[in-house]
């Protein structure tokens, strides 16, 4: 009975997946790569950080996103002004119906299931450390009173690799907070044809909801009973511990190359993700390609590169390429 | 655990035996054959029928080892399919979570076996079978090569030596005894030299086939050094031989084997004897001889005898230039010419004097003869007994020392007939020993275990034997003994080591 629920869950699964695919589609063109991690990270329950130059559809693929997920979305538009209860919300005083004050939660825009928070690095240290809890503990705390964020959450952050003056980098640890961080990148030619074409039309989105809150819940639970065998979930966390430039046993790449290396939530997230690629591949069991796919978007913003890698000039994506190349599989 | 897999683990588990009887196989043949042909070269002490329970041996304990690391787990069967055949990894989670159920798990059970349901058993190709098969035809080379190699026989094995400090001091004694003896020169000097050889040959020997060669050299060096006593009795066993009743009593008074070094033998009295033979007696149931008439027989004994000992003396094939040919020679022989105007001859010349011309003249002759060449005959006869008496003890010293059976000291052979001359029972004892030989008594080998009454524990004989000649040796040294005192305690422990194996 069991088995018949699961493979019935399964299929549902892969069909919905499919929609979403077919949904966000049309109105964004390529990008496939980014799109499968962005479904893989929404279903894992983690956060997106999307890096790209301005133009090449990083809003445009969350706002689809959220169309295509029947979902409360908040966009935030990060701004070196934008304050913490800009976000998260604030107490006000207001008169109740006897007329006494007092004072009432209005709750701020990260009170939604998926949040865009546009161009994340604009704000101030201040206004981005107030993400660290809603990105990690999906609640917000305000005074002495705690509030819970509907499930699902999560939060999909765009950020501009250029025009760096006015910005403020994310600190690592909101970095970590991020399950993938992925690089949208300029499309090819023919892609871009498309586009032009598609928003001759119509520059909304046309996107149709297929999933909602729910569905997302359950096809989380399903990918967590992925079963994945001990050589693979150590060959993810060697790959993890590899990147440490002070263990001994790590890669030489990075005692060469590496000024530190990616936390244990790196581990954690490449492990639940592989799980989800899993499935969305047909397969019940995670595979050490699943891990090796998937380093790259897990560990590219949780690894800071030496000044000897930029010496001979050597990207973060580099540096892990050579690390899954010298992590051995199995045991 | 899926029907799939279990198809892949049987012939897992069928390549498992397969490599272990082959491997085995190819160990028990490689050792048999080897151990085969070390026999037959006389390599190793070992006869070439135990080859077969050694290689049996071989075969077992390999069989049983390479069974045990030849066994696979079902992890890493799994991990052996994932990677031979690609298969994501599927057959390694099946089998990690084989004990575990759940709708999930159970697909992806399936979804393993399905994966290996379309993979053929015959795709599973066993790992390096071909060295398996090469070592075992290796081994089986080795085996069928090792019953074309001829055998050598007879062969002993190498036993070690080392000289010990006992031995270094008996021959250090040795070369002592030798310098302060009688013996003749250049004999002394060539038999202390060749004793100093020995000693530092022995020294430097390592195995006991170069000490016994070593030692064999010198033993017949010194016997060849010392020979006169041998050449003594070639020529009294060929004057004895002659059966001529003059020329035995002759080779009586010149046998010294029976001398001591207090007692001639009756030399004196048995050349006296030998004298009277010559004398012509009458004959009761005859009439008297006249002078001349013996006279004549007198001259006719001693031509007679003079002419068979010179026969005598060639038949022994003895060199002219030998101690005891000459002085019997000149005895026979001398004539007045070589003995510088001394009216002295040998008794093959007295007939032809002119002067003697009666039967008393004749006896004044043979007496004068006698008288004055008996002694020269006995210094000669004396000295070839000192150079016998010093190899004799120098060979049974070193016998003794070292446990090897020495060369025979010759002897006429009427001497072992006449009981009268051997006095082969004088020196027995009475245990019934007799001189170099071992008694009644419990015999004990050198590393037997014996009573040290010391010390109340058991010891080796040998160290214990060792331990009482050292004992002996310090205090002859620094004590009150004459020599013959100490020549007889160090004859003693000479008998006793003589009955020891090194």
């Amino acid at each position: 009975m069991t088995e018949q629920m699961n493979l019935e869950q399964i299929k549902v699964f892969s069909e919905k997946i499919a929609k979403v695919q077919e949904e966000l589609a049309k109105d964004v063109v390529g990008q496939k790569d980014i799109i499968t991690n962005v479904i893989i990270a929404i279903i894992a329950g983690g956060n997106v950080l999307l890096e790209g130059v301005p133009g090449v559809g990083k809003t445009r693929l969350v706002r689809a996103l959220g169309k295509t997920m029947s979902l409360p979305f908040s966009r935030i538009q990060f701004t070196p002004d934008l304050m913490p209860s800009d976000v998260t919300g604030t107490n006000i005083v207001e008169k109740d119906e006897n007329g006494r004050l007092q004072t009432k939660f209005r709750r701020g825009p990260i009170f939604a299931n998926l949040i865009l928070a546009d161009e994340i690095n604009r704000a101030t240290p201040k206004t981005q450390s107030a993400m660290l809890e809603v990105m990690q503990e999906h609640k917000v705390t305000i005074g002495n009173d705690t509030y819970k964020l509907d499930e699902p959450f999560f939060v999909l952050a765009t950020q501009n690799p250029v025009e760096q003056d006015g910005t403020y980098p994310l600190p690592e640890a909101q970095m970590d907070r991020f399950i993938f961080k992925l690089i949208v990148d300029y499309p090819t030619n023919d892609e871009l044809l498309d586009i032009v074409k598609m928003t001759q039309i119509t520059m909304e989105e046309t996107a149709q909801p297929v999933i909602d809150g729910d569905d997302v819940l359950t096809m989380r639970a399903l990918a967590s009973q992925v079963p994945a065998c001990d050589d693979v979930l150590s060959y993810a966390v060697r790959l993890v511990s590899n990147t440490h430039p002070t263990a001994t046993d790590s890669a030489p790449t990075a005692k060469k190359y590496v000024k530190y290396g990616a936390s244990p939530r790196a581990a954690q997230g490449l492990v639940t993700a592989a799980k989800i690629r899993a499935l969305m591949q047909g397969r019940f069991n995670v595979s050490y390609d699943d891990i090796s796919a998937l380093a790259l978007p897990v560990l590219r913003h949780r690894i800071k590169i030496n000044y000897a890698a930029v010496n001979d000039k050597l990207r973060v994506e580099d540096v892990i390429e050579r690390i899954i190349k010298e992590t051995k599989k199995g045991n | 655990m899926t029907e799939h897999f279990l198809k892949f683990k049987r012939k897992l588990q069928t390549a498992r035996i397969l490599k272990t009887v082959l491997l085995a196989t190819a160990l028990g043949f490689l050792v048999g054959g080897i151990m085969l042909i070390l026999s037959k070269l006389g390599w190793i002490p070992l006869s070439p029928v135990l080859s077969l329970p050694i290689a049996l041996g071989a075969f077992l304990t390999c069989g049983i080892v390479t069974y045990c690391i030849l066994n696979t787990t079902d992890e890493q069967l799994a991990k052996d399919l994932d990677t031979r055949f690609g298969l994501q990894e599927k057959v390694q989670t099946m089998i990690s979570y084989r004990k575990q159920v759940g709708g999930m798990i159970e697909l992806q059970r399936q979804d393993a076996d399905l994966a290996l349901a379309r993979i053929p058993v015959s795709q599973f190709k066993l790992k390096r079978l071909w060295a398996y098969i090469l070592a075992t035809c290796i081994g089986a080379t080795t085996l069928v090569s090792a019953f074309f190699v001829k055998a050598k026989e007879n062969v002993e094995p190498v036993i070690p030596f080392q000289i010990s400090a006992i031995q270094i001091a008996g021959i250090n004694e040795l070369i002592e005894n030798v310098d302060n003896s009688d013996l003749d020169e250049p004999y002394k000097t060539n038999i202390s030299t060749k004793l100093t050889d020995l000693l530092a040959e022995l020294q430097t020997a390592t195995t006991t086939p170069q000490m016994q060669t070593a030692l064999r050299q010198s033993l017949t060096y010194i016997q060849t050094q010392t020979h006169n006593s041998s050449s003594s009795a070639e020529i009294l066993t060929a004057l004895w031989n002659t059966q001529d009743p003059f020329l035995k009593a002759f080779a009586k008074a010149l046998d010294t084997s029976d001398w001591t070094e207090n007692d001639w033998g009756g030399y004196v009295e048995k050349m006296a004897e030998f004298e009277r033979l010559f004398q012509v007696q009458d004959d009761a149931n005859q009439p008297p001889k006249t002078d001349e008439e013996k006279r004549q027989t007198l001259t006719w004994n001693l031509q007679n005898s003079s002419i068979k000992i010179e026969t005598a003396l060639s038949v022994s094939k003895i060199a002219p230039t030998d101690c005891l040919y000459t002085a019997v020679y000149d005895f026979v022989r001398k004539d007045e010419g070589e003995q510088s105007g001394e009216h002295v001859f040998g008794i093959g010349v007295i007939p032809l004097l002119s002067s003697v011309t009666t039967y008393d003249s004749a006896i004044a002759e043979l007496r004068n003869t006698f008288d004055k060449t008996i002694n020269g005959l006995y210094e000669r006869i004396c000295q070839l007994k000192a150079n016998a008496n010093v190899g004799e003890h120098v060979l049974k010293k070193l016998s003794a020392l070292f446990s090897m059976e020495v060369p025979a000291f010759e002897r006429p052979t009427f001497a072992q007939s006449d009981g009268t001359q051997t006095g082969t029972n004088d020196n027995d004892d009475q245990d019934g020993n007799t001189d170099g030989g071992i008694g009644e008594g419990a015999v004990y080998g050198s590393d037997d275990l014996v009573l040290d009454p010391l010390t109340g524990e058991y010891v080796e004989y040998g160290t214990l034997l060792d331990k009482y000649y050292a004992v002996m040796y310090e205090k002859l040294e620094n004590g009150n003994y004459t020599e013959e005192q100490k020549n007889i305690i160090k004859n003693y422990f000479a008998l006793l080591y003589s009955g020891i194996t090194p």
